[in-house]
């Protein structure tokens, strides 16, 4: 099975990758290339997290992801909470 | 209005506290070159900003900076966790301590809580961008210093990602400044204040 924290850490590439492309694009609206790259992302972005639900479960990551409990959202680890990993290293994907 | 997405921009996993460390960090927190001080310093000077593209960098920028103070909260709450007297002693971490025991406060690394009188939005597209060059160069500045103090590599990883993100953005406010002088016509060549005059 695919590690969490390692789809999760892609998750986060690929938004980071979008959003550095979208400021980008704030002073360059009408690169049509650096539209089609976005558009590269946006797809791989949300097979990755259709990976992700496949394993684990909802998604969450703002309010509006929250589907049946609420409790999904206000669970701990909070972002600045230090994760204490478990002994099995996560590999790579 | 803004959504919160409740994840860091980068990870911050600090397995060792160091109060030391934590009492200059805290300076990109709440310094004068610091990250609430360049969220507000853009955000604050969106309104008068004439040009659609520059409404787009200052507001889509002053949002990062806010997940930057995040990110530096982060690291100093992971650095001061679970702190022994003695370690608070030692550390020279007393004073701040004494004030606000582990609560993050914006401070800057010599213990002045943070000051509007840090930034200006002076209602001038060019004067405001060129201050938020400056400013993303002094605080490119700040964490190269802050780089040269740290070995711990769970707090140098996040420190640089912050560094290179005043470089992307110093670059993106340079193209923003290009906008704004290809917009000024041979009536103001002098460049004074094209959202007033």
């Amino acid at each position: 099975m695919v590690c969490k924290s390692a789809v999760e850490k892609r998750i986060a590439a690929y938004k980071f990758a979008l959003y550095d492309l979208g400021l980008y694009l704030d002073s360059h609206p009408c690169d049509a290339q650096a539209m089609q790259l976005r558009c590269v992302y946006k797809e791989r972005l949300a097979a990755l997290i259709d990976e992700y639900e496949q394993h684990y479960g909802k998604y969450v990551v703002t309010m509006a992801d929250v589907e049946d409990s609420w409790a999904e959202w206000v669970k701990d680890p909070w972002p600045w909470d230090v994760v204490v990993k478990g002994d099995g290293r996560c590999v790579a994907v | 209005m803004w959504q919160y997405e409740k994840r860091l921009q980068y990870p911050v996993n600090i397995k060792n506290p160091n109060p030391k460390l934590a009492q200059v960090i805290i300076s990109q927190y709440g310094g004068p070159d610091g990250e609430i001080g360049a969220s507000l310093r853009y955000l604050s000077q969106r309104y008068s900003m004439p040009y659609p593209e520059l409404k787009a960098i200052l507001t889509d920028v002053g949002t990062e900076e806010l997940a930057h103070l995040e990110m530096v909260g982060a690291i100093v709450y992971q650095l001061t966790r679970n702190l022994t007297e003695q370690q608070i002693k030692d550390s020279g971490f007393a004073p701040y301590y004494t004030d606000h025991t582990t609560g993050v406060y914006p401070v800057a690394a010599a213990g002045t809580p943070y000051n509007a009188m840090a930034f200006q939005s002076k209602g001038d597209p060019i004067t405001d961008l060129h201050e938020d060059l400056a400013a993303e160069q002094k605080a490119r500045t700040t964490y190269d210093n802050l780089i040269r103090l740290v070995d711990d590599p769970d707090v140098l990883e996040p420190l640089k990602f912050l560094r290179e993100r005043e470089v992307v953005h110093f670059q993106r406010f340079g193209e923003g400044l290009r906008l704004v002088q290809d917009r000024l016509d041979s009536k103001n060549f002098y460049a004074f204040n094209p959202a007033f005059d």
